[in-house]
């Protein structure tokens, strides 16, 4: 958990995300749409660090990266958190993630075949503020590098 | 354990009836088109094109609990005999768990319909109904198994059946039910028994619930593990018997070589016994073709050696050869029967698109047993 934490600040340390932040995804039991738009608007320079994460939903949303029908305050899911992690990364894609341009279930499906996330993973499945950390640190070294 | 098991398998019930917590579903369509023949200048054509659907139901993370299902239609037809055939399976139908005892130790399940396999792939290897129990701790594994044949699609699973079988179905229908047996199974291994070898044991038995009297029984013995950090081995010999009235064998030795990234090498030896002294004629449960002859047959009073190599390039494409040697021993004496090759290339286009082509041959010492083959696939999910 503390490498995690290290490597995911480190990772972020250039874009001067907050330990405030990383500190409360890593507590998270299900983190939240709001918790993942800050860390994608404040990644991608949508909103600064002292966004809140309203403002960052709402920076997303307009720029059209969020799943279909979510809130800010819902759980997020693997598909969910599949589709706003395609977002950030160069990801190829297979054939129906690009015809589909990003599709949740694709861009899920996608990060399957590229060892991002488990054989096993549901769609459907909550994910907690941990597992979004390990996705995003698992996108980083797959893609971060093309 | 007992009780909690059996809590998991009636919560498992449950569920299956309740409304599914969480669906993930998807398809595949796959097409297979052959030339084949003994000669080059007259091959017929073979094409076989399904569409797939699938669902799954993740229910329970910790324990792993899942519904599984995935139903098929395929068209096949032979321009050999000028047939067509209309095909809908059910190829998976499965409740699946795992029970973690402590770090080391499980108990993985799985009930329905599912692919199962003996240790040596030759004599059981298709889908089947049934339960499957799994023990895992560190130092030995046991599983059993047992379940039914009788609701199979024989389209898709060929049971072998003794000559003048009473069982002749139809199979102009969509599904024809498989001749009626009991399999069940035992296992035991015990991995990383010295120097990371594991010692294997197998028990199978198929009691005939049809009017032909051949239950089969087999049982095997394996060992296999790594030699050095890039070479594997495995050797296994089954003892098999129809009816408890006669005794066969077959054994199996391979060994894998990794050479380079990417790369493997394959040396494999079979031996399937013929009338050879006091051993009688091997025959597997389910068909299983031994060589690329026309005539396409079962591992039975033969002696096969072969060579394959595969090789990935580009990260996508995956080149594979093989060579091999067949000899036959019907009876005492052992007379060549031919040599095979096949090469096959596969391309992934992307993740969810694959498409290859092959070639095979066989050069029999009958030449009425040539075969040419040439197969094209291809197959996308989605």
């Amino acid at each position: 958990m503390i490498i995690l934490a290290a490597v995911f600040l480190s990772a972020l340390a250039a874009h001067a995300q907050t330990a405030g932040f990383v500190t409360e995804m890593l507590a998270a039991y299900n983190a939240d749409y709001g918790q993942v738009s800050y860390l994608s608007a404040v990644y991608q320079g949508f909103v600064d660090e002292t966004a809140s994460y309203d403002e960052a939903f709402a920076a997303l949303k307009k720029a059209g990266q969020l799943p279909a029908a979510v809130n800010k305050t819902d759980t997020v899911t693997m598909s969910g958190l599949s589709y706003m992690m395609a977002e950030l990364w160069p990801v190829k894609g297979g054939l129906m993630f690009r015809v589909t341009k990003g599709a949740s279930r694709y861009a899920f499906r996608q990060f399957k075949a590229d060892g991002i996330i488990p054989v096993d993973a549901d769609p459907s499945e909550k994910v907690s503020g941990t597992d979004v950390l390990t996705m995003y640190t698992a996108c980083q070294n797959k893609y971060g590098s093309k | 354990m007992v009780k909690k098991f059996a809590a998991v398998m009636l919560s498992a019930v449950l569920l299956s009836a309740s409304p599914l917590t969480g669906l993930d579903f998807g398809g595949k369509i796959n097409s297979t088109t052959k030339y084949q023949g003994t000669e080059f200048s007259a091959l017929k054509w073979y094409e076989s094109s399904a569409a797939h659907l699938w669902i799954s139901s993740l229910f329970n993370k910790k324990m792993k609990l899942k519904f599984s299902a995935d139903g098929s239609y395929e068209f096949r037809y032979d321009e050999r005999d000028n047939s067509y055939k209309n095909i809908v399976d059910l190829n998976l139908l499965k409740i699946s768990g795992t029970l973690e005892a402590g770090r080391y130790n499980a108990i993985q399940f799985a009930v329905g319909r599912f692919p199962v396999s003996d240790m040596t792939g030759i004599v059981f290897s298709q889908i089947n109904d049934g339960m499957y129990i799994k023990f895992v701790t560190p130092v030995i594994e046991f599983s059993i198994y047992g379940g039914s044949t009788r609701m199979l699609n024989a389209h898709d699973v060929t049971i072998l059946t003794p000559e003048g079988t009473a069982y002749n179905p139809d199979y102009n229908s969509v599904y024809v039910t498989a001749p009626s047996y009991i399999p069940f199974g035992i296992s035991i291994a015990c991995p990383s028994l010295f120097f990371n070898q594991t010692l294997a044991a197998e028990g199978w038995g198929f009691i005939d619930f049809s009017t032909d009297r051949y239950s089969r029984w087999y049982g095997t013995i394996a060992l296999s593990g790594p030699l050095s950090g890039k070479v594997f081995y495995s050797l296994m010999t089954t003892a098999g018997s129809e009816n408890l009235k006669t005794l066969s064998d077959l054994s199996k030795a391979v060994l894998t070589l990794y050479p380079a990234a990417g790369a493997s090498v394959c040396f494999t030896g079979v031996y399937a016994s013929g009338s050879n002294g006091f051993l009688s004629s091997f025959r597997g449960f389910t068909s299983q073709t031994a060589d690329f002859a026309l005539d396409e047959p079962e591992y039975t009073g033969m002696i096969k050696a072969a060579v394959s190599g595969s090789y990935t390039i580009l990260s996508c494409v995956c080149l594979v050869a093989e060579g091999g040697c067949v000899f036959v021993c019907p009876e005492n004496t052992v007379s060549y029967d031919g040599l095979q090759w096949n090469f096959s290339a596969v391309w992934n286009i992307f993740h969810d698109l694959q498409v290859s082509a092959g070639a095979s041959q066989y050069y029999a010492a009958d030449s009425s047993r040539n075969k040419t083959c040439l197969v094209v696939t291809g197959a996308f999910v989605f």
